[in-house]
């Protein structure tokens, strides 16, 4: 008797949340998301990096980017001391005589920057050519998609070794240029895995009533594609997006690191990482240590937040 | 128990005496592999100190880069314009054959017309007749007297004739750089024979049982291992890997220093760190308004602006922070105690204001914008400098862009660019003087180019003077120390004093590392030598 009085009341919540979950997904996503402490964490984590990125010029003590500022009179301060200027180096300095605090947000923005900027740009690529595969179907599903194996079956790093290798700028390429190559090369390495991915979901999606309303309903394909099935897919592809962002800013650490990337003079934290290689085996650990920690402080930070939304965004997890 | 402690003493002691008997390997960590085993493929520091260990030379120099006799036994000069050289008697190649004066001819032949190498030897080869007396007599003989004749053939290493293919018509000789590279043609008589070399990690070199000359055998196997990452080179020494290391980076050797299992060498070389500066162009791609757009004219032609530039580099702080003290700066092409310095030249002296006072009087009261290109892989510090260079620059009204980039691509786009010509305008580069005096930092830097006659081979920036022409080419002819070296003095004062043709940083001073019980002879040339390592007395 008692159990089963037990069993309707688990369906009724079970029901209650569904119909909560019909009407606000975002609040469902929220609150499933917020289950998780290390998630939240994560997610706090996160915005912090972005709220320095957005605000590092005027969170950091000086303009590490500015040549005719930085001295190399103060170079490889030990941490608390104090610059010609006046600034405490509370992080210390670097080989260049840049105040490591201001030099790590700076290159934190540009770290940020570039993984976002190229998954953006990767996901709409990814994104339109998976859907064209999935949604068309039998030869232009197969170029695509055997692109795609082609591309993932190279390593990444190699690709984006090979492109900033071969591409070469003009004898005035401006300063932004540097940039745009390491945006370019992760582009190409990333697309992929975007392609696939929503390729996948579509390809269910796609067989699903509704389009078929919409087919019958003669809409123009773009439209059925773009309004009707790319919503339906999204879900996966934030997932993927979180992750390869991760993916994309330790490549970007890792390019830099090879010396391939950005200018001597404007590190990002890949750069300041492999200035500070030099003097590993002297006992300056701050100008590695220091930014090695804010890497993984944001990589890890966005894993978090990325597996926790992947839990909460897959059906067949959901209770 | 005293007994037994002495016993044990006495058996270290019987050990150590024992040790120079039995086999001595040694295995030497180094910053840079060498391009090719071919003696005359590349004129490049780790290539002609590597070569020599398995080809010899006429006349070599010695630590602090004194002429010896070498292959030859001794050598005058017979007249004005002719030097005798008498080759040592018993001298093998490491196959077995005589070394005679043959196979100098022949060496000659192939440095003097040999193209498919990376950069010529031709400047040391060019103008001389070689004529055979008897087999181990040589008269070498110039148009004009040529008192430089024995520091020119200090480049020269000497291969036997019959390795591969004598008699080809071509000047290469039927030999390609891999025949060198995988020992086939590695036939040399120098006191090491080659055995391998893996690309990209080792070369083996083995004590040659038949070696006459003055060179000294200390190991009877010798491993150079490539380690090109500057802590990892420290990691593998303090690990026991390796026993020596060269290059030993600047930030290392306070912590070195203190170490007792470790030994340092150091002594400032003949290289100078310096910078070019475009004189030749009239819109010079990388000198730019302060916005980036590009000038009418180009600053860099007026020797006052390249004296104001000079004046905004603080050398004495490069030195003492960028350097952490192993360096000295520099006002000329080599340091104190070398041959053909000019008495008038001190490094010039930190002066933002009197710079920014030329500045204006030239025509430039409020700055231009400038890009420096330097190595990231090649000198000491070398990005450092670049940036140092660039913020004082740009701290005193010249803002300044600072690219560095790997020597491979650096050094073919600074001396030929896409055109042909030098592609940067303004360019951090070093020279080290391999006849050990004046003449070949300003012949090869200061000289007019002129690819025809082999001067100005690397002068990126074309400085030109008709004066500094005529007082080299008068000093490569005075057979008279003294009255050369007032000459080479004073070519020096016109090209860098006058003209500032290039401008002086600093010398480099080169460290060595070796574990403790070894000690390593350091070298004013730089090159790293398996034969100068020696046990510790």
């Amino acid at each position: 008797m008692t159990a089963i009085q037990e069993e309707t009341v688990v369906e009724d919540t079970a029901a209650d949340r569904k119909n909560a979950a019909v009407q606000t997904p975002f609040r469902r996503i929220l609150s499933d998301f917020m289950d998780s402490p290390v998630a939240v964490l994560g997610a706090f984590g996160v915005i912090v990096v972005i709220f320095i990125a957005v605000f590092g010029p005027w969170l950091a003590p000086t303009d590490p980017y500015d040549l005719s500022s930085v001295s190399f009179m103060d170079n490889l301060l030990a941490p608390g001391e104090t610059m010609a200027n006046g600034t405490v180096a509370w992080l210390g300095t670097d080989g260049a005589g840049r105040d490591l605090l201001s030099a790590m947000i700076y290159g934190l923005r540009i770290s940020l920057g570039v993984g976002v900027g190229s998954g953006i740009i990767a996901l709409i690529i990814g994104c339109t050519l998976g859907m064209i595969a999935a949604y068309f179907g039998g030869r232009t599903d197969m170029v695509i998609m055997r692109i795609v194996d082609m591309q993932l079956s190279f390593p990444a790093i190699l690709v984006a070794l090979i492109l900033l290798a071969v591409v070469k700028g003009g004898p005035n390429e401006p300063g932004y240029f540097a940039v745009l190559k390491i945006i370019a090369a992760l582009v190409v390495v990333q697309w992929a895995y975007y392609a696939r991915t929503i390729r996948g979901s579509a390809l269910v999606e796609r067989r699903k009533e509704y389009v078929e309303a919409a087919n019958c309903l003669a809409l123009s394909n773009g439209r059925v594609v773009f309004r009707h099935l790319l919503p339906n897919c999204i879900a996966p592809i934030i997932v993927v997006g979180t992750m390869q962002t991760a993916h994309a800013i330790s490549l970007e650490a890792t390019l830099s690191f090879l010396g391939l990337g950005l200018p001597q003079t404007e590190p990002s934290l890949g750069k300041l990482i492999s200035n500070g290689f030099d003097y590993v085996m002297s006992g300056k650990y701050w100008i590695t240590v220091f930014p090695g920690l804010a890497l993984l402080f944001m990589i890890v930070s966005i894993n978090l937040v990325g597996d926790r939304l992947r839990d909460v965004l897959n059906p067949r997890l959901q209770k | 128990m005293s007994f037994i402690r002495r016993l044990g003493v006495t058996a270290v002691a019987m050990a150590a005496l024992a040790g120079p008997a039995m086999a001595e390997d040694i295995t030497i960590g180094i910053r840079s592999e060498p391009s090719s085993m071919d003696p005359y493929f590349h004129n490049l520091g780790p290539n002609n100190a590597m070569i020599g260990h398995v080809f010899a030379r006429l006349v070599d120099f010695d630590s602090n880069q004194q002429l010896f006799p070498s292959i030859a036994e001794s050598y005058k000069a017979i007249d004005d314009t002719t030097w005798e050289f008498k080759l040592r008697q018993g001298v093998k190649f490491h196959d077995g054959t005589d070394l005679t004066v043959d196979d100098v001819i022949y060496s000659f032949e192939r440095a003097d017309g040999y193209t498919g190498g990376n950069s010529s030897f031709r400047i040391y080869t060019k103008g001389k007749t070689l004529t055979k007396i008897d087999d181990h007599t040589l008269h070498i003989s110039t148009e004009k007297p040529y008192p430089l004749m024995p520091n020119d053939l200090t480049t020269v290493m000497i291969m036997s004739s019959e390795a591969k293919g004598t008699g080809a018509p071509d000047t290469n000789k039927g030999i390609e750089a891999s025949d060198f590279n995988d020992g086939t043609a590695t036939m040399g008589s120098g006191p090491y024979k080659f055995v391998e070399w893996k690309k990209g990690d080792r070369i083996v070199l083995e004590k040659y049982e038949d070696y006459v000359g003055p060179l000294s055998q200390p190991w009877d196997k010798v491993t150079f291992r490539f380690i090109p990452s500057e802590p990892a080179r420290v990691a593998a020494l303090l690990a026991g890997d390796v026993d020596m290391i060269d290059n030993v980076p600047t930030s290392d050797i306070a912590t070195l220093q203190k170490n007792k299992d470790v030994s340092l060498s150091d002594g400032v070389s003949n290289r100078v760190i310096y910078l070019h500066l475009d004189q030749w162009r009239d819109n010079s791609p990388f000198v730019t308004d302060k916005d980036g757009n590009p000038l009418d004219k180009n600053p860099l032609k007026d020797a006052r602006v390249r004296k104001a530039i000079s004046m905004m580099i603080n050398r004495p702080a490069i030195v003492e922070r960028v350097m952490e003290g192993v360096a000295l700066p520099a006002g000329q092409l080599l340091p104190d105690g070398f041959f053909g310095r000019s008495p008038n030249l001190k490094p010039e002296k930190y002066d933002v204001a009197g710079a920014k006072k030329l500045l204006a009087e030239a025509g430039y009261p409020d700055g231009f914008g400038l890009t420096i290109h330097g190595p990231n892989d090649r000198y000491i510090n070398d990005a450092k400098i670049a940036e140092a260079i660039g913020q004082l620059l740009s701290a005193a009204g010249i803002p300044t862009k600072v690219v560095t980039m790997p020597k491979n691509v650096y050094f073919s786009r600074a001396s030929k660019g896409a055109d042909g010509k030098p592609e940067f305008s303004f360019v951090l580069v070093g020279w080290g003087s391999g006849t050990g005096e004046a003449s070949s930092p300003l012949k090869s830097l200061l000289a007019t180019h002129d690819p025809d006659k082999g001067w100005g081979a690397s002068n990126r920036g074309r400085h030109t003077d008709p004066k500094v022409d005529a007082l080299i080419g008068e000093a490569l002819a005075t057979v008279d120390d003294a009255k050369r070296g007032q000459l080479l003095a004073e070519a020096t004062d016109i090209a860098i004093g006058e003209n500032q043709g290039i401008i002086p940083l600093h010398y480099q001073v080169n460290t060595w590392a070796t574990r403790a019980g070894l000690t390593y002879n350091s070298r004013t040339d730089e090159r790293t030598l398996a034969y100068d390592l020696k046990p510790a007395n």
